[in-house]
């Protein structure tokens, strides 16, 4: 449940971390052009945040229910599986959360 | 105008259901519609904005967030790199479009040529957000209309988060990087009760700054040894 009161801080700090990384090269445009790590991070860090941001989603759903994981495990395997074969976002959200859906009414939530 | 609203459809396509999905999942975690809003407005930012919704359910503090957040997108550090001769004249139109260079924002303006007007560009992200914005709000309105003892559809974040992740290795095919990630989010979630996500995230940015050492060391070994072999022969 969100407190909207107690979320307000972490929204304004989320659009100002945002704004200020976006207008960064603007500012810093000679000194981001030497650094190499800044570079690497900029191509390897994309990939491996989304995989901690869909197991951190996927394990969040399960808190509690940890003999049911396999419920998202399956859901999530799906996703990634209709998305490699059809390469449909929407197609493969509606199809893994579908099954996620039933398994949950199924094995009584 | 009418040719910088046509280059923004495709986008519009993506934009407004993905949008619409922000808004459902945060107006279905207990958030108002209001902050839905103030969200795609102040933040706008598509990944980050799907990991607020868990942040701000777990009630996390603003500097975990910012942190995340800055983790998340630390790309866009890097698009501004190629706008640097297009930037508009005005103090708000350039303030405008820095705030608002997101991926798709950036993917069709680079397109473009180099003479094309900076208001157009400022235009074209204008629409975007209002694409979004727009997908927001009838998100928010959608959302009262899902039963509520259909649960588990929240579970569509996690599919979103699953179709990003194969876009992102069909882009980049870094598979090391990332099983390495989910060997650390496994490991922290076994270890660890609390900031789980952000010590995996801290930790996955030195491993890719280690592994991009490693490669670069290699390939500076490799490149002497190829020359030597070219000057016996």
């Amino acid at each position: 449940m969100i407190d909207a009161q107690q979320a307000l801080m972490p929204v304004l700090a989320a659009g100002a971390v945002t704004f200020a990384i976006r207008a960064f090269p603007f500012v810093m445009s000679r000194w981001m052009r030497q650094r190499a790590w800044v570079q690497t991070l900029a191509e390897g860090l994309p990939p491996s945040l989304m995989v901690i941001i869909l197991l951190h989603s996927a394990w969040s759903m399960n808190a509690g229910r940890p003999m049911t994981l396999w419920v998202e495990a399956v859901s999530v395997v799906l996703a990634l599986g209709v998305q490699w074969k059809f390469k449909h976002a929407l197609v493969s959200i509606v199809s893994a959360t579908g099954l996620y859906v039933l398994l949950r009414m199924w094995i009584g939530m | 105008m009418r040719s910088v609203f046509s280059a923004s459809i495709p986008v519009a396509m993506g934009y407004v259901p993905l949008g619409a999905i922000f808004g459902v999942l945060l107006v279905q975690a207990g958030g108002p519609w209001w902050l839905a809003l103030l969200v795609s407005v102040w933040v706008y930012a598509g990944s980050a904005q799907y990991a607020l919704v868990p942040m701000l359910s777990a009630g996390l503090g603003a500097w975990s967030v910012a942190i995340t957040v800055a983790l998340i997108n630390l790309r866009h550090v890097f698009y501004g790199l190629s706008l640097l001769e297009q930037q508009p004249e005005q103090r708000w139109a350039r303030s405008y479009l820095m705030f608002a260079l997101t991926d798709e924002t950036y993917s069709v303006v680079t397109t473009w040529p180099k003479e094309t007007p900076p208001m157009r560009i400022v235009a074209l992200a204008m629409l975007h957000q209002g694409w979004w914005v727009l997908g927001t709000l009838l998100g928010c309105g959608l959302a009262t209309l899902i039963p509520t003892n259909l649960q588990g559809l929240d579970f569509s974040m996690a599919a979103l988060f699953a179709v990003l992740c194969v876009e992102q290795w069909r882009r980049t095919h870094q598979s090391v990087l990332m099983w390495a990630a989910a060997a650390i989010y496994v490991g922290c979630a076994a270890w660890m009760e609390r900031q789980v996500m952000l010590t995996a995230m801290v930790l996955s940015a030195l491993v890719v700054v280690a592994w991009g050492g490693w490669q670069e060391r290699n390939r500076l070994e490799i490149v002497p040894r190829q020359s030597n072999g070219k000057g016996r022969s």
